[in-house]
Order: C-alpha cells, then structure tokens, then sequence
C-alpha cells in the first residue's frame, strides 16, 4: 500500500473510479493493519463512486478504532457519502408490484 | 443447434446469452445468420473477450469479468473508456459500478459478461451485463427469502437483499431509478423464470415458460447518448 506516513492516496492505490464493495472492504483491511492510530485518506484525483462502494467505507470507518479523516474529497464524492447518510426510503416502483404477470 | 438463419439484426440483449450458451455448452453448432455484415459483427463481438484487440468508438464488444475482483479494475476502466460515458461519468460509471458489484456480491457465476453498443443514428446506447450464477431469487433464497422468479426481481429492485444488513440491496433499485427517471431509458432484468420490463409509460413483468428461462440473470439497458450531466444524486438518494 503507498503510504506516505499515514496518509494513503485511495485513487493511486486502488482507481479514480471507486466502484465495488468487496474492493472497498479489502482497502479497509489494509488500512487497519496499517500501525497508525490516526489514518489520512486522500480522495485527490478520485473521479467517481458507487453507493455500495461509499457505503462498505463509511460502515467500516464507523466499526473502525482507528481515527481515520479524509481530505482533498471533492464535491460529487462528498456528495454519495452524503446520500448514504441522509437516504430517504427504499425505491418503490408502484407500476411494476402491482402490475400484471404476463406468461411467455 | 443453434439457428440464426432468420436474424437479420443482432443486440446485446441477444448477442450475451448466446455467447455464454457458446461458452458453456460447446457441443453447440451455430448456423450464422445469412447477412455478411452481420456475421462479421457477431465474430468480431463474440470473439475471445476481445476487448484488447477492438477499440472503436461505437462499441464494447463482448468482455469477460474475472473471477477475482481485484482484476476487474482495468475492464472497468475499459468499459468507461469505450462506452463514453453517455450522461457523464457520474451517471453512467456508477450504473455499471453497481450493475458488477452485484454479480460479485449475490451471483457465485461462473462466466460473467459485459457488452456496449452504441446507436449514433437512433441516439442511443445499449448496456447489457449477464451471468449463469444462480439467480436472483436463488441468491434471496439463501437468506430465507422463498420466492417465485419474477417477484423476486421485483422485490430486490425494492430493495430486498440477501445480505441482511441496512442500507444493503439498493444497487439494483437505484440503477433503475437512474436509467428510467435520470435518462429517461428503458430497462430488462430477467432471472430465471421471472422477467420485468420498464421503460417511462410501461412496467411489466413476466413469467417464463421452461423453454424461454435462463439459468442466471440478465440486465439490459437502453439509455439515450445524451451530452447532458445526469444528476446521480437526485434519482439514487434512496
């Protein structure tokens, strides 16, 4: 893992596109065996996510005992973590539960 | 055997279970279609995964996801790249983002395969991403959940999942909120025996006789090739 100190480049070391969750919790891993009580995660040149990604980081980070903060996030990254924070309901799509099986 | 004497015009949506009934059944004869053009189109896309030697504009030919997920970052990166990011990168990288992880997360496939093609004179794209894992109601099976094919799609488009956790099982949902809400497209999942088709005026779902089920699930897409920012956020904040 390229770590300069305890500062890991999520973009360098995985993709600017942060897109599934089991890579998602392998990076975790890593990081938690990294020997530092304070982590920095720098989201400098990451391009997109996925929910399940953002969400498998934010769980992990919150069941984690190490202090971990991320910079350089830019704004439509901040903004799925937001979204995973603040969701609303599960989608619902009326027309199709209650529409009628058709046999082929 | 099979015939494609008649076919006179191939899509992703029937190029990817073809391709893996070749790939898993290879005791099978294929009688090509009879247009010159159109068979080329089908070797080119179908052959061996080949996405390191085909790198047109139009489209994504057929590409294999590896069993180790560690390996699927440069096919995405691929598949980004090749596909164009109609609707911009947000949008469309995060549907495909989903689309995969969920084959990673519930399917157990053995082959998985992704296909793009571009349709400049009607103005759209056709995504289409296929497995021969074990289904969705199979995968919701597994944690207790006993459904019929075509529910079982319904419900894990409502979140259902069988990862039995908060916030899990909006992958496939959101997807679709983006592609018909966000887009303004239109999309099939069939699994199994079940199958449902949406698109802005249309939700239908199927049930399929033996001859027309398929041991595993598919997801088909047909999104506009806008140049327009499709706003992820709005249509995943779900």
């Amino acid at each position: 893992m390229s770590t300069q100190g305890c500062r890991i480049s999520i973009a360098h070391e995985l993709s600017p596109d942060l897109a599934l969750r089991d890579i998602a919790s392998s990076f975790m891993d890593k990081v938690e065996s990294l020997r530092c009580p304070e982590i920095v995660i720098d989201f400098c040149e990451v391009e997109t996510i996925t929910r399940s990604f953002a969400h498998e980081y934010v769980t992990r980070k919150e069941r984690s005992s190490l202090r971990i903060n991320e910079v350089n996030v830019p704004d439509n990254i901040d903004r799925m973590f937001k979204v995973i924070h603040n969701s609303e309901k599960k989608p619902r799509f009326e027309g199709l539960r209650q529409s009628r099986t058709i046999i082929l | 055997m099979v015939d494609l004497k008649k076919v006179k015009f191939l899509t992703p949506t029937t190029i990817l279970p073809l391709s893996i009934m070749l790939r898993t059944e290879r005791h099978l004869t294929l009688v090509p279609p009879p247009s010159p053009d159109v068979q080329n189109y089908l070797w080119c896309m179908m052959r061996d995964h080949g996405y390191d030697t085909l790198n047109r504009s139009t489209y994504l030919p057929v590409v294999g996801l590896p069993h180790d997920e560690d390996l699927s970052q440069p096919i995405l990166k691929k598949v980004y790249g090749l596909a164009g990011d109609p609707g911009g990168k947000n949008a469309f990288r995060y549907m495909v983002g989903e689309l995969v992880d969920n084959i990673y997360q519930h399917s157990r496939f053995a082959n998985a395969l992704i296909m793009a093609q571009q349709y400049k004179r009607n103005g759209d794209m056709h995504l289409c991403i296929i497995d021969d894992g074990i289904t969705i109601a199979g995968s919701l099976r597994e944690s207790g959940m006993s459904l019929d094919d075509d529910q079982a799609i319904v419900d894990a488009i409502e979140g259902a999942s069988s990862k039995m956790e908060k916030e899990r099982g909006r992958g496939l949902g959101t997807t679709m909120n983006l592609t018909l809400k966000g887009y303004g497209g239109c999309m099939l999942v069939v699994s199994g025996q079940g199958a449902i088709y949406c698109d802005g005026d249309n939700q239908s779902r199927y049930r399929l006789s033996d001859m027309n089920k398929y041991k595993g699930t598919l997801i088909s897409m047909k999104i506009p090739l806008t140049l327009e920012e499709v706003d992820l956020y709005e249509h995943t904040r779900l």
